[in-house]
């Protein structure tokens, strides 16, 4: 049943941001064109205009994207097609997880087309060479302390759960809000701003108190000293980045299902 | 003749104010049922839990021995009193989306049903007039093999000529193993295709008898009768 109501959620969400992606691609693409053209290099005023405009196109699209599928889980979970979604013969995790993959998915997407649209513009047709990307993995590993790919990978899983943490977040508020008999879309706003605040002020928390000995040992790097590493440091923030993503996502993602399963009450 | 639905000492409680209060009830296959009662009598709230879409404060209710969960809602077909489907969505979309969900719908039936009130299937809910998605929507819930059909409302704010057409197509439905419970206020309209009637009043059942009783004993029509009950 899990893969039936993905495909239908994907089909459905698909409409909308399927276009709106391709669209950022296609401003990068123009942009890229623009910027070629040699006669067009004197001309800064338009292309500062453009990179503006290239910049409004990619904030749009995270607001859109967002916005819409805030939307649409209110609409379908929790308003008038609610009384679809939950008659359905699927169980209330089944529904949950659905929305929460579809979202998150997008919202990487999003990410990924923002990446690729970044690539498209500065795209010149001249080859780095074997030789820039060999040091560029020196680098990254001399910096890191860990191999390229493993790098990479670890920032992937970061961004990935910290879209999934975020999508949760968004629904966990939207579902306190339909507690509320009235004034639900305010009472939504409100709890977003509360787990927010909360948020914040526990990971400032945690970073101090589990970070004790590394910015102790930071504190103790002179300018004099030669040979120093950061790499145990940023393994360090991105292990506690990652964890924290997991731990809220699941606090969320169990707001979510209780509500829904036990204080589901429709409008 | 078997159980559909059995209601026992089901009660629920928004905070202080107590919608159903210890409800025992009992739904047999092979009858069509009328929920009656006013505003705030707990029809509402009892359609909603035995669709899952409230839980009880109080009691157990289950659709054909299940326990309310996916297996009972595969088995209850619902029609809400209101719009429920995305108004930007095609009738073969939505019958696609049903299809997919529910075993038992039928499709060559929700498509003749469509054809012979001249409703295309490729438009758009939004673009029908209400009675026309009040028909739409029922032809969906009545294309099912449910076990239990649920319909709340199903004539209210449609023209009289769609309402003849409602209850026939909820007559030509009817199955021995099956249960319909119509919740409604427009009664004498309803009361020539129900055998059985449960007045509910103030989250209590105050009647749960058939038709033929009612006429016979009381030698009253059930709009009648109820007008009686409920009288304000």
């Amino acid at each position: 049943m899990l893969a039936k109501l993905l495909k239908h959620e994907f089909r459905e969400t698909a409409k909308l941001l399927v276009p709106l992606n391709i669209s950022l691609i296609a401003v990068a693409f123009i942009g890229n064109v623009m910027l070629a053209f040699d006669a067009l290099n004197n001309l800064t005023t338009l292309k500062s205009f453009f990179i503006a405009f290239y910049s409004l196109t990619i904030f749009a699209l995270f607001i859109l994207t967002s916005v819409y599928l805030t939307v649409r889980f209110y609409k379908t979970m929790y308003a008038s097609q609610g009384y679809l979604t939950h008659t359905l013969p699927v169980s209330t995790a089944s529904i949950l997880n659905t929305k929460i993959i579809a979202a998150s998915f997008w919202l990487v997407f999003a990410v990924i087309a923002t990446m690729f649209s970044l690539y498209i513009l500065g795209y010149t047709g001249i080859n780095i060479g074997a030789s820039s990307l060999a040091r560029l993995k020196t680098e990254i590993e001399a910096v890191s302390g860990m191999s390229f790919w493993l790098f990479w990978l670890l920032l992937a899983a970061m961004v990935v759960l910290m879209c999934v943490s975020n999508v949760l977040m968004v629904y966990a508020s939207v579902s306190v809000g339909q507690l509320f008999r009235t004034h639900r879309i305010p009472a939504a706003i409100g709890a977003y701003v509360v787990f927010y605040m909360v948020q914040q002020v526990l990971s400032v928390l945690v970073l101090m108190v589990l970070g004790i000995s590394q910015f102790n040992a930071l504190g103790q790097i002179t300018a004099e000293m030669t040979n120093v590493s950061f790499s145990g440091f940023y393994k360090w923030l991105i292990g506690l980045v990652i964890l924290q993503a997991v731990v809220l996502s699941i606090i969320y993602y169990l707001i979510c299902f209780y509500i829904t399963r036990k204080k589901l009450n429709l409008e | 003749m078997s159980i559909i639905l059995e209601c026992k000492n089901l009660s629920k409680t928004y905070g202080s104010h107590t919608a159903l209060n210890h409800i025992n009830l009992s739904l047999e296959s092979g009858h069509i049922i009328g929920l009656l009662g006013p505003n705030g009598s707990g029809k509402t709230t009892l359609i909603k839990l035995i669709n899952g879409l409230l839980t009880p404060s109080e009691g157990t209710l289950s659709v054909n021995q299940a326990p309310i969960g996916p297996k009972s809602k595969s088995w209850v077909s619902y029609l809400p009193d209101h719009s429920y489907l995305e108004s930007n969505l095609r009738v073969n979309e939505i019958i696609r989306y049903f299809k997919d969900f529910y075993l038992d719908f039928e499709e060559e039936r929700a498509y003749d049903m469509l054809k012979k009130l001249q409703i295309n299937p490729n438009d758009k809910l939004k673009s029908m007039s209400k009675g026309t998605k009040e028909k739409v929507q029922l032809i969906l819930i009545m294309s099912r093999r449910a076990k239990l059909y649920v319909l709340d409302e199903p004539i209210a704010g449609v023209d009289p000529a769609a309402r003849d057409y409602i209850l026939e197509t909820i007559l030509s439905n009817y199955d021995e193993d099956a249960a319909i419970l119509i919740s409604t206020h427009l009664i004498s309209d309803i009361e020539n295709i129900l055998d059985q009637v449960i007045f509910i009043k103030d989250g209590q059942i105050a009647l749960n008898t058939s038709v033929d009783n009612i006429r016979e004993k009381e030698g009253k029509s059930v709009d009648a009768l109820f007008r009686e009950v409920f009288k304000c």
